[in-house]
Order: structure tokens, then C-alpha cells, then sequence
């Protein structure tokens, strides 16, 4: 499925978490894998979603990477 | 006499009126996704006590996924007890049903939710009576002179199924989220506040609210979202807290002459909180002292002494649980290269795989396995994934270790591979999330945590060796 991670389109699997996408999005992005445990992450609304979250199709998230 | 009747014809009509002004306030807290986090319970009980103190009519309800998250209470003897033991003591009225509630199958939720001293309330599933499940689809509460009517929904994913492995929910039909809602338009008229409890995410929550405008509150799960604010759409209060217990959301609805005159919610944060129920936390101890960790699962018949060797034997157990053809783990999820001859226990097992990564099935040809390998040594500092099914040789060029100079797949026999056939690999879902390599057919999640897969294994194997298990040979030149 495709989900939207800082307005860059992700393909990533079926039943995707938003760890997942995130990660996928740092590894793309060449960043260090263990900001993941730093970062913001927001809806498309603005509210704070767990890593645990879930995603549907063509879900949009933002990542606030809080750099180390 | 006239003058009687008339005066108590009066006094009962102001009486009346007097009554129908009363304003009355319903107390609601809520959580989502606990996730199992039985440690902060001691908390949430305190809080929810110190509420019920100023109104013993307090609601207490849970959008769903109570377990699933912490093998204290996953792994103990009858799975999930001490979630449902926990919410009975904390009063909870009703919960969602989230998708995690199957993952211990339907026999896992037939006794969660049989054990539930609150009703699990969800109106797009039909479960076979035969599985004797204690669900409803909707409930009414009393409190205080108030009709509160409660309507449950859980989500369902692209496969019309929730997010969990089909086997985990054989018998059980699951129906379209929206049309069951519609279906329920009647308990608006039976009600004075009506609440949707939904584990379907807060975007489904907000379509809900644009579509449904006569709830007065949703009450929602799944996508783990902090709503810290009160969030009206369309006229509907939706609430969430997150996961884990770091909050609860405590909503007050004012009710005057049967009418919702004034709503809003906050978060409480719970984690953080620095009080807590003795009695409950003495249950917590009681379950936190689980024997279930020390219970053997396999033995092991030979000394394994390298990464490559635990490597095997987390691939095999997944590869043979889901009738994949071929299992890739990567060399950075191995999380220790030696183990001792004689008996594996529970814990043993989730030192080994710590990371409750769900199994990720793909249709690879062999092109594509090769650039899921090469990706995966890539994007694992430069180290060989593990592999059953198939064995490699991978050539690097010995200046440069990130290089790969080409890599070469066969049968586990040693006997040529069909490069162009396509295989069923499976892999965790780290390994899905950082290799981005080309191939045609989408990958889907099987919503089976990898652990558990190989648990299941190991237990039906009772001996096992992997002695000399090596599937990859590098060859530096």
C-alpha cells in the first residue's frame, strides 16, 4: 500500500505500522535508524500517534525528527 | 376540593418542571489500545477510584486491543487473564472489541471475554453461537436518571477482515463499519446520549462523525492518536488516548431535560501519576511473578555456537508456520550467537527475538529474493541475512564490504534454483520496512508476531539441532 511519510509517497506492506513506515522512511532518507525513539510523529491533523499506530491506505504522517 | 386539585395539579407540575430543568452531569472515562500494560493499572485504579468517590455512577469503557504487547500477561497460562482480572477490579462497564483481541484466536477471546465481568460490544460481528463469544452489539446504561446507549464497531482491513491472521477469526463473520452503523439509527430515539466505541483509527472516527452526526460521542481505538484537545466534528466529541495507558480521557456530558446541552473531555495522564491502589498493584506483583517464562519449550540437542546456527532456527519455525518456501531473518536480529545444549525456555526464546516484529509474507521470483538479500545486507551494517529454504554464496569485494559483487541462490540440497519461478518468502517486519528493492507483487502483513510463530514451532518439535546450520557462504575477493 502507499502512505504518505513528509509528503514522500512510501510503498510499504499491507497491515503497516506506523514504525514501519517510519523506518522505511529514515532508511530511505540515509538518517540513523535510532531516531525513531526521538521523533515526533503526527497525523494529518496534528495529533500525536504511537509508533504502535496503525496506517490505512494513502495515510498520511508527519516526522519531527528531534536530531542528536 | 377544587382549590386542592388545583394547587397539587400545580405543585406536581412545577414539581415536574423542576425536575426537567435538573441539570446532570455523566461522568465517562476511556482508554484505547492498554496493550497489556498491566503495570500502570495500580494507577488507573486510583484515578478512576478517586472519581467514582465524587460520582458512583462513573462509566469506564475501553475502545479496544486490551492485550497483546507484554508477554506477562500474552504468555500467561490462560492467555490475557490478568488484562481481564485487572479491568473487572477497576470496574471497567464495557469494551470495544480491537483486532489483538483474536490474537490468541478465537478459543483466547471466547475466554477473555466470558471471563469479563463487562460486556465486549461490537455490532459488525457475527460470530457462530457455537464459539459461545460474549459479545453484544450495543448496550444501554442508566445512570442517574440518564438513558445512555453505547454501539460498538470493529475495523476491518482492505481483506474486509481486522488486522489479524484469517485463522485467528475462522467462524466469525465481520460486517461493512458504516452500513452496521446506519443500521443502529433507532437507539438515537431510545437514548439521551448516544456513543459510538469504535477500534477503526481516528480518520475512520472523523468520517464516522461526518456521516453520523446524531452521535454525541466516539470514543475511538486503533491508531493510537493523542487527542489532547477536545475534538468536535460535525457537531460529534471524538476522544482517544493514545496507547499503553499514558492517558485516560475523562468526558463530561451535561445533560438538561433529556437533551446533551454541553460536552467536553481531557486527557489525565496515567503513566506519569504518582499514586496507586495497593490491592491492585499486589495483583499486578502476583502476575508480574509469571512462571510461564521459565516453562521449556524445546530442547536443543547439540551446543549452537554461532549467530548463523539461532539464525536457522529463528528462520525455519517461521518459514514451516506459515508454508513459506523460503525465510530470511536478518544478521542484527539475531540477538545472541551461542546457546547451550539442553532446554530453551520462553524467555530464552524472547531474548533471542525480542522484538515482537510481525511476519511479512511476499511473492518474490528469484531475481527479486536476490535484491531482497543484497538490500537487506545493505541496510543490516554490511551483514549476511540468514536464510532456510535456499542457501547463497555472495561475492564482496574485500576493499569495499558494502559492495556486492554478485550472489548466487540454490536449493537447500545444493541443487540449481529457478531463478524465474516466484517463491513464497517470508521475513519480520523490520526487514519489510528497510528493504526498498524492486519486485512486482505486494507483500502483506500476516498480523503473526515472529515470536510467537516460532514458539508454536519449537513446542510441537520437543527436541531440535541446528548444529552446522550454515545456508550462506560469503566469499571476499
Amino acid at each position: 500500500m502507499n502512505i504518505y511519510v513528509n509528503e514522500k509517497k512510501i510503498r510499504i506492506f499491507e497491515g503497516a505500522k506506523v514504525r514501519d513506515a517510519v523506518t522505511r522512511y529514515l532508511s530511505r532518507q540515509k538518517k540513523d535508524l535510532s531516531l525513531i525513539h526521538s521523533a515526533e510523529i503526527q497525523d494529518k491533523e496534528g495529533h500525536t500517534i504511537d509508533l504502535d499506530g496503525s496506517l490505512c491506505k494513502e495515510s498520511s504522517i508527519t516526522v519531527i525528527l528531534k536530531e542528536q | 376540593m377544587k382549590a386542592f386539585l388545583k394547587a397539587t395539579l400545580l405543585a406536581l407540575l412545577f414539581g415536574s418542571c423542576l425536575q426537567a430543568q435538573e441539570k446532570k452531569t455523566i461522568n465517562i472515562l476511556s482508554v484505547n489500545d492498554m496493550h497489556a500494560s498491566i503495570e500502570h493499572f495500580p494507577k488507573l485504579a486510583y484515578i478512576v477510584d478517586s472519581i467514582r468517590q465524587t460520582d458512583p455512577e462513573l462509566l469506564v469503557f475501553s475502545a479496544g486491543d486490551n492485550r497483546t504487547g507484554n508477554p506477562l500477561n500474552d504468555r500467561y497460562e490462560d492467555p490475557s487473564y490478568p488484562m481481564t482480572a485487572l479491568m473487572n477490579a477497576v470496574g471497567f462497564n464495557g469494551s470495544a472489541i480491537g483486532n489483538h483481541e483474536f490474537d490468541a484466536t478465537v478459543t483466547g477471546f471466547r475466554s477473555q471475554s466470558n471471563q469479563s465481568n463487562f460486556k465486549y460490544i461490537c455490532a459488525n460481528i457475527d460470530p457462530n453461537d457455537t464459539l459461545k463469544i460474549n459479545v453484544q452489539p450495543f448496550k444501554f446504561f442508566e445512570r442517574n436518571g440518564v438513558r445512555i446507549g453505547v454501539l460498538g464497531i470493529i475495523q476491518r482491513g482492505t481483506n474486509g477482515l481486522p488486522d489479524t491472521h484469517p485463522n485467528n477469526i475462522k467462524g466469525i463473520k465481520f460486517y461493512p463499519e458504516e452500513e452496521t452503523i446506519a443500521k443502529y439509527k433507532w437507539m438515537r430515539e431510545q437514548c439521551d446520549i448516544l456513543i459510538l466505541l469504535t477500534h477503526c483509527g481516528f480518520e475512520a472516527d472523523v468520517e464516522f462523525a461526518k456521516k453520523f452526526p446524531y452521535f454525541d460521542l466516539i470514543i475511538g481505538g486503533h491508531s493510537h492518536t493523542k487527542l489532547d484537545k477536545p475534538e468536535i466534528h460535525n457537531g460529534v466529541l471524538i476522544t482517544q488516548t493514545e496507547n499503553k495507558l499514558k492517558y485516560l480521557s475523562h468526558t463530561q456530558i451535561e445533560v438538561e431535560n433529556h437533551k446533551v446541552m454541553n460536552k467536553t473531555t481531557h486527557l489525565v495522564p496515567v503513566k506519569k501519576f504518582n499514586k496507586s491502589v495497593p490491592e491492585i498493584q499486589a495483583m499486578v506483583d502476583k502476575f508480574s511473578d509469571n512462571k510461564e517464562l521459565q516453562r521449556p519449550v524445546v530442547t536443543i540437542d547439540e551446543d549452537l555456537t554461532t549467530f548463523n546456527e539461532l539464525g536457522y532456527l529463528l528462520c525455519d519455525g517461521l518459514q514451516k508456520m506459515t508454508d513459506a518456501d523460503i525465510a530470511i531473518q536478518n544478521f542484527g536480529g539475531i540477538r545472541y550467537g551461542e546457546f547451550p545444549k539442553g532446554t530453551m525456555t520462553v524467555n530464552d526464546l524472547l531474548r533471542l527475538d525480542p522484538f515482537g516484529n510481525e511476519a511479512v509474507m511476499y511473492e518474490l521470483t528469484g531475481e527479486e529474493l536476490k535484491s531482497l538479500l543484497i538490500d537487506c545486507r545493505l541496510h543490516d551494517e554490511d551483514r549476511s541475512p540468514v536464510i532456510s529454504g535456499a542457501k547463497y554464496e555472495i561475492t564482496i569485494d574485500k576493499k569495499n564490504p558494502q559492495k556486492v559483487k554478485g550472489l548466487k541462490l540454490f536449493q537447500e540440497n545444493g541443487k540449481p534454483f529457478d531463478m524465474k519461478k516466484r517463491y513464497k518468502v517470508v521475513v519480520n517486519s523490520y526487514i519489510a520496512s528497510i528493504c526498498d528493492f524492486p519486485h512486482e507483487k505486494d507483500e502483506k502483513s500476516l498480523f503473526k508476531v515472529c515470536s510467537d510463530l516460532l514458539m508454536e514451532y519449537l513446542e510441537n518439535q520437543k527436541h531440535v539441532n541446528y548444529k552446522g546450520k550454515d545456508t550462506v557462504k560469503e566469499i571476499f575477493r
